[in-house]
């Protein structure tokens, strides 16, 4: 007798087919949904992104594009069977344009929770400057 | 300069159609939503928190995606046959920000599912890691599949 069969009658349709959690991690990618501020001297970003961790995270800056990838990790494969699915599990990728106001080399970046914090610093073009009147 | 247009996300509204139709064809064509397929994605969308539902020989596992939710602002009760997580989490806007972009949003949740299964409620075990929650049901003993040796008369 497997546990499949000890389904009672109350049990309703979709938890009568299991699947094989191999197939569960979708080869897609998923975009990550992201609040993005901006303050006098930087931009934030902040993106959900469950079930990674901060070293498979890569965040990268090129022609004026800001790409993060974030692979998720294969939780599935220690369980048995998937009996019910409401999401997918997938990697996660967001990329957004950037102009030339980004100080790319001090961009730093933390994790916690699932959710990953961007802090992008303005270059000095766009930092709103204060002019300093010498006095006479 | 206009700054409004520095942090543009390169996807656009076309993608973000894309995504929210890939999710939905992962349940239209995940088998075992198929037969019940229309009212479980209308439920999924009132749904908060979306469900997996894992098993083994021993144990269910209910799983839910929690980015940015603490511990302590989790609440979670079980029956033999139900259980109930609840929560909130809130999404900080930083002092002197503008907000440019709000696709997250703030949450509060109450999901109660019904289990294929009885389960020792009194052993239920709960991890929170890197957003995702993990609750560990133990099944009832009626549950378990046992293997029945049979014995030479």
């Amino acid at each position: 007798m497997t546990n499949n069969t000890t389904n009672q009658n109350t049990t309703t349709n979709f938890f009568d087919s299991n699947i094989d959690t191999e197939t569960i991690k979708r080869t897609q990618n998923y975009r990550a949904p992201v609040d993005v501020y901006e303050t006098e001297g930087a931009f934030r970003v902040i993106a959900d992104m469950p079930g990674t961790s901060s070293e498979k995270i890569a965040i990268s800056v090129e022609d004026n594009m800001l790409t993060i990838d974030a692979e998720v990790l294969d939780r599935y494969a220690a369980f048995g069977k998937l009996r019910h699915q409401e999401y997918g599990v997938g990697d996660f990728h967001r990329s957004f344009r950037i102009g030339d106001g980004i100080d790319a080399d001090c961009i730093t970046a933390s994790y916690r929770d699932g959710v990953l914090e961007l802090t992008l610093p303005k270059s000095q073009a766009l930092k709103p400057r204060k002019i300093d009147i010498k006095a006479a | 300069m206009n700054t409004r247009t520095i942090l543009t996300p390169a996807t656009n509204a076309m993608d973000s159609l894309r995504h929210e139709l890939d999710r939905l064809y992962d349940r239209v064509t995940t088998p075992a939503l198929a037969s019940s397929w229309p009212t479980r994605i209308f439920d999924s969308m009132r749904s908060h928190p979306a469900v997996n539902l894992l098993e083994d020989d021993d144990n269910l596992y209910f799983e839910a995606e929690l980015p940015g939710v603490e511990g302590a602002d989790l609440d979670i009760r079980a029956s033999d046959r139900t259980i109930t997580v609840s929560g909130c989490r809130t999404v900080d806007t930083p002092d002197d920000a503008t907000t440019l972009r709000h696709e997250r949003s703030t949450l509060r949740f109450e999901r109660t599912m019904r289990l294929p299964v009885d389960v020792e409620s009194d052993a239920i075990d709960a991890r929170l890691e890197s957003g995702v929650l993990t609750i560990t049901l133990p099944k009832g003993k009626p549950a378990r599949s046992r293997r029945v040796a049979v014995r030479n008369a």
